[in-house]
């Protein structure tokens, strides 16, 4: 596992997981470049079923041997963990209530 | 009559018109628009709102009385007397009658605060063949202000096969649009002040075309919903507008986050990404910690103002010239032991346990996407701390690891609910832009108080006391970023903005003006008004890139009451003037 492409949420979660194989965890995947069909190929078999070629970032839910497997790929960035973000407006957060 | 044509308050009016019960129709007849309720020589009329069917030819309808203007052609607006609603109920042409009041003036405050009547009138721009695509809460797609321009929704928490761009929830388009269901009401709303098209209520760009990604409110989500509207906008040869009113703060406040480089590589000509600034203009959710060598540095951290246990998390950055070392303290006062960047190929995290909680700390050595240092921590307060009458305050402590270790990590606290706070002198009322606000290519946009006053449904005065009028809302929340980028960059209305109320949603009742229209404040509805008007300059020039766009809108922008054109942190480059766009 190459720590440095992972986020510290994402090194967090991926501590707290038992099963290696469950793809559980939701990921961002930053790519260096636009990926080649080989790459592609690599992204899909880790679950990665979205990936395509005009994208540099993708998502999945990824298992913990997912992430370690393309951390270790010179070609992924970073890998982020798909955190919450919330609405802007008075219903929720920063209100009326 | 066909009362399903008639807007509920309508035809609850209609009925006490013909029970006789003039006593009510005289207290709604200001804030409702009835007319003559006291005049036995008038008819009882009321101003409304004719949603008419395409080219629907009305010159057959001859009731005396009945004034129908002809300035719309799918909205027209009339002053009908209450017995000839019958009639315009079965006309062919019509399809729904919606009442008139009030909300008018609270609109034309937004509208009118910003010159964008008089940029409309001249320029003739509606937003026509622009794709705007709104990622939130979803819309009610049965709302009169978009009937027939709602392209397609894709509800990501249904259940189905998705899109190419994510491989979960369903694409929904014609009569299933009304599968998916907005019950928070913050999208409906959010849509009606970018695109609303009803007589009341006129959004920015009431001729776009709308695409809602109902999210899951996911960096993922979202991510994949900013890729689907634009590949769509290409498949219709449309330009297209992407409206964010969403942020957080679990990113590095610099626009080098997975979800920010996303929105980044999609933008371009034809292409623009709008996103709220944030609301935490007024909380203390932000510290930066200057560090002197080996002296210990504390920021408490209150886990909920209001007293609940909740979890918590601390998110801090600094410089990869410094190795600082975290711990923290718990209500009782027994600390974590201080952990320092961990060896390559040792995991980062290390879980703690304290009597009051348990402890997570991840001290990443630097990340590969902007070379600075990371650690994160995630505290689980124990549920029986949180029954002492205190506040559980906790403690984050930083230190450098030698005499020589000098510099400062910015921290930021969040958590599910939005109320953890950070407390101490060293809070600083700055860098609350998160992601995706933070994202350099998108116009990051913050709220001022247009309106401060309105009549809510049960007639009574309405006022926002905790506004100034005319002035930046107090919540707006501050740049610049931690790198000293410029954000936010514009100031539009965003308080208190009437537009369309989701008829799954149940908003408080003393902001809801009737069954069609709310009243919300946030940099959510100052977004959406910014989105508008991208697409309206789409309109004019298709090709415009963020980087013109944010060049437009900077150079009509300027702070009210002030000589400066420099920028300023809570107003970036100042309040949008539309007049001259």
């Amino acid at each position: 596992m190459d720590y440095k492409k992972l986020d510290a949420p994402l090194t967090l979660r991926i501590e707290s997981v038992d099963d290696r194989e469950s793809r559980v965890i939701p990921v961002i995947v930053r790519l260096a470049d636009a990926p080649s069909d080989e790459q592609l190929a690599v992204l899909r078999g880790a679950g990665v079923s979205t990936a395509s070629a005009e994208h540099r970032t993708v998502s999945a839910d990824l298992s913990r041997q997912d992430v370690e497997r393309l951390s270790d790929e010179p070609w992924v960035a970073m890998l982020s963990l798909a955190m919450p973000r919330f609405p802007m407006g008075s219903a929720r957060r920063g209100g009326l209530s | 009559m066909e009362y399903a044509k008639l807007a509920p308050t309508l035809a609850a009016a209609y009925g006490r018109y013909l029970a006789d019960d003039t006593a009510t129709l005289r207290r709604q007849s200001a804030s409702l628009g009835w007319v003559s309720v006291d005049e036995p020589a008038k008819p009882t009329r009321a101003v409304v709102s004719l949603v008419c069917a395409p080219d629907a030819n009305l010159n057959d309808v001859k009731v005396q009385g009945l004034e129908i203007n002809g300035g719309g052609d799918r909205v027209r607006t009339a002053i009908v007397p209450f017995d000839a609603l019958e009639a315009l109920s079965e006309h062919d042409g019509i399809e729904r009658i919606v009442s008139s009041h009030l909300l008018r003036p609270c609109l034309d405050e937004a509208r009118s605060s910003v010159r964008l009547d008089s940029f409309q009138h001249d320029s003739r721009l509606t937003g026509k063949d622009v794709l705007i695509g709104v990622i939130d809460s979803g819309v009610d797609s049965k709302h009169p202000a978009f009937q027939g321009r709602i392209e397609r929704i894709w509800d990501q928490t249904l259940s189905g096969s998705g899109v190419p761009e994510g491989h979960y929830g369903l694409e929904l388009k014609g009569s299933k649009l009304t599968q998916s269901r907005d019950t928070d009401g913050h999208g409906t709303h959010v849509s009606g002040i970018c695109t609303g098209a009803d007589a009341a209520f006129r959004g920015v760009a009431p001729e776009a075309r709308l695409v809602m990604v109902k999210t899951n409110f996911l960096d993922n989500g979202i991510t994949d919903g900013v890729q689907y509207i634009f590949r769509l906008g290409r498949e219709l040869g449309l330009p297209a507008v992407v409206n964010l009113s969403l942020g957080g703060h679990s990113d590095s406040h610099d626009g080098t986050d997975a979800l920010s480089l996303a929105i980044d590589d999609e933008t371009g000509p034809g292409r623009i990404v709008c996103c709220a600034a944030g609301n935490e203009g007024s909380d203390d959710i932000h510290a930066r910690v200057d560090v002197h060598g080996t002296a210990v540095r504390s920021v408490p951290c209150i886990p909920s103002i209001k007293g609940r246990r909740r979890d918590f998390m601390l998110n801090g950055w600094y410089s990869a010239s410094n190795e600082f070392e975290v711990a923290v303290a718990s209500p009782s006062g027994r600390a974590t032991e201080f952990q320092a960047i961990r060896s390559p190929g040792e995991t980062p995290a290390v879980t703690h346990e304290l009597p009051d909680g348990l402890v997570e700390i991840a001290t990443q050595p630097s990340t590969s996407l902007n070379s600075d240092r990371n650690f994160f921590v995630i505290v689980h307060p124990e549920r029986r701390a949180a029954n002492s009458p205190l506040l559980p305050t906790w403690q984050l402590l930083v230190r450098g690891t030698s005499g020589s270790d000098r510099g400062h990590a910015d921290v930021w606290i969040l958590d599910s609910s939005g109320d953890a706070r950070l407390g101490g002198p060293l809070t600083s009322d700055d860098m609350k832009i998160g992601s995706p606000g933070c994202c350099s290519s998108a116009i990051t946009v913050a709220a001022y108080a247009s309106r401060t006053s309105w009549v809510d449904i049960d007639g009574e005065d309405q006022e926002a006391t905790w506004l100034r009028l005319d002035d930046i809302a107090d919540f707006s929340s501050e740049g610049p970023l931690r790198d000293g980028g410029k954000k936010p960059d514009v100031t539009a209305p965003g308080a208190m903005v009437v537009a369309s109320l989701s008829r799954d949603s149940e908003p408080d009742r003393f902001l809801t003006l009737d069954t069609e229209h709310v009243a919300l404040q946030g940099t959510s509805m100052a977004c959406p008004f910014m989105a508008g008007l991208c697409a309206l300059l789409l309109q004019r020039d298709n090709d415009l890139d963020p980087v013109r766009v944010k060049k437009i809108l900077k150079t009509h922008s300027a702070i009210p009451r002030n000589a400066s054109t420099q920028f300023d942190r809570k107003w970036g480059f100042g309040l949008i003037d539309a007049a001259d766009l």
